[in-house]
């Protein structure tokens, strides 16, 4: 009998370790990074037009420009497998062609065509917007708001982020939480990318946006 | 009594530990029976000489050029039709005539006739991506996704192989698995091939590829 218990408490405690063991291994694991550029490097993966230009070596940084009023303009990272939960992020800079008006640069994410998409924008006057395009019907998922995060003199670096889980998404500027997003992630293999928006007359110039470190994680 | 919880207690261990094994990643190597493998030193798949495209053996490889936009070209191999799980494997080298442009090479698969197939292919800057015909409806599987997976450039070899189960296809390339995604096997027997795509006009260069190497196996 004494065998017994000795052997069911060698076997029990072995049996405890291993749960334990188990269970420290489900700590959430770290983002995984699937996708990063710095375009120090033209390897032609981006669009290319005189409007869309990756301008490599010395500082290598993605350019877009839109000079048509109320329009957007993008590019869409080359990833394009993604089916988990995802960040995007990148460092987003923007001018303007008439200093004295307003336009916007941010992030596309949850991309499935030109009118399937959502997008995260920063503005000069010291604003965040987000908007969803379904089938070309706009809904607003952020009015614009005030952010003391955002760096809104022109020229000045902002690092954008859209961490996008099954249910939701939560939107940083410069590493700080300012929206949480009720906005599920599409089915099929949505994409990321950067883009640029001008506003319409009286508010409109043009605009151009300068990305770099575009980076697209697996999250947890 | 006593066995009875030593054993129950062994149990519960042991299937804890199959568990995390369970978890592990597959690589290609599996159990598989090879049902066909070509060099391309003997001249037994089609050739052809058309107004914008060469399918022709040449150097003990087989080659296809293409010079027209927006042109797709496949070639079957002369091996029947397939309806087990099947890894199917080709060497491929591509060459752009502009290296800045795009241009892809790869495989056809899931092949059951000219509105029905399916294909995994690659371009020199180092991206892949995957679209199927069904019932002669274009759908994309993946767009262009970058890997460094991919040996970049023209005229070098990459292996590119596609793993077909119940359920899932997983895609490789030079042995690196790019994941494995919910695309059943078709219900009838497929056949297998390669297959070239031109870009359209933006985008589009001369392009040829050399294949000299095709495998398929029956996974068992």
């Amino acid at each position: 009998m004494k065998a017994f218990f000795l052997t069911a408490v060698v076997i029990g405690s072995a049996f405890l370790v291993s749960c334990k063991k188990n269970k420290q291994e489900e700590v959430k694991p770290q983002d995984e990074i699937v996708y990063q550029t710095d375009f120090s490097v033209d390897d032609h993966t981006w669009f290319n037009f005189p409007d869309h230009t990756v301008k490599p070596l010395p500082d290598g940084y993605y350019e877009l420009r839109q000079t048509q009023q109320n329009y957007q303009a993008w590019g869409i990272a080359p990833f394009g497998t993604i089916n988990y939960d995802y960040a995007i992020s990148a460092d987003t800079r923007f001018f303007l062609d008439n200093d004295t008006k307003y336009g916007m640069a941010g992030l596309i994410f949850n991309f499935i065509d030109e009118t399937h998409y959502s997008a995260f924008y920063i503005c000069n006057d010291g604003t965040f917007y987000a908007f969803r395009n379904t089938g070309g019907m706009f809904t607003t998922l952020v009015t614009q708001t005030y952010s003391a995060k955002i760096n809104y003199q022109l020229g000045a670096l902002n690092v954008l982020e859209v961490r996008q889980y099954n249910t939701g998404a939560n939107l940083f500027i410069n590493g700080t939480s300012v929206k949480t997003l009720y906005s599920a992630r599409p089915n099929g293999f949505p994409r990321a990318g950067v883009a640029v928006a001008t506003y319409s007359s009286p508010y409109f110039t043009g605009v151009t946006g300068k990305f770099d470190n575009v980076t697209i994680k697996k999250i947890y | 009594m006593k066995t009875f919880f030593v054993l129950l207690l062994t149990t519960l261990v042991l299937v804890s530990c199959k568990k995390k094994e369970e978890a592990q990643p597959q690589s290609i190597q599996e159990s598989a029976t090879l049902l066909y493998e070509t060099t391309f030193h003997t001249a037994t798949w089609p050739t052809a000489i058309g107004n914008h495209f060469n399918a022709t053996y040449d150097n003990n490889q087989y080659f296809i050029t293409i010079d027209t936009a927006n042109y797709i070209v496949w070639q079957l191999s002369p091996y029947r039709a397939v309806d087990s799980n099947y890894l199917v494997e080709v060497d491929i080298s591509i060459n752009l005539t502009d290296s800045k442009k795009w241009g892809y090479a790869g495989i056809i698969y899931n092949y059951v006739n000219n509105s029905n197939y399916s294909v995994f292919r690659i371009c020199p800057n180092g991206t892949f991506n995957c679209y199927q015909m069904v019932d002669g409806n274009f759908s994309v599987r993946f767009y262009p996704t970058f890997t460094s997976a991919i040996k970049t450039g023209n005229g070098v070899v990459n292996t590119l192989a596609i793993k077909q189960k119940k359920e899932t296809q997983e895609f490789f390339i030079n042995n690196v698995s790019l994941g494995s995604y919910l695309f059943p096997k078709e219900t009838l027997p497929v056949k297998f091939g390669v297959a070239m795509c031109s870009e359209h006009t933006d985008f589009f260069t001369p392009l040829n590829a050399s294949f000299s190497r095709f495998v398929i196996k029956k996974l068992d």
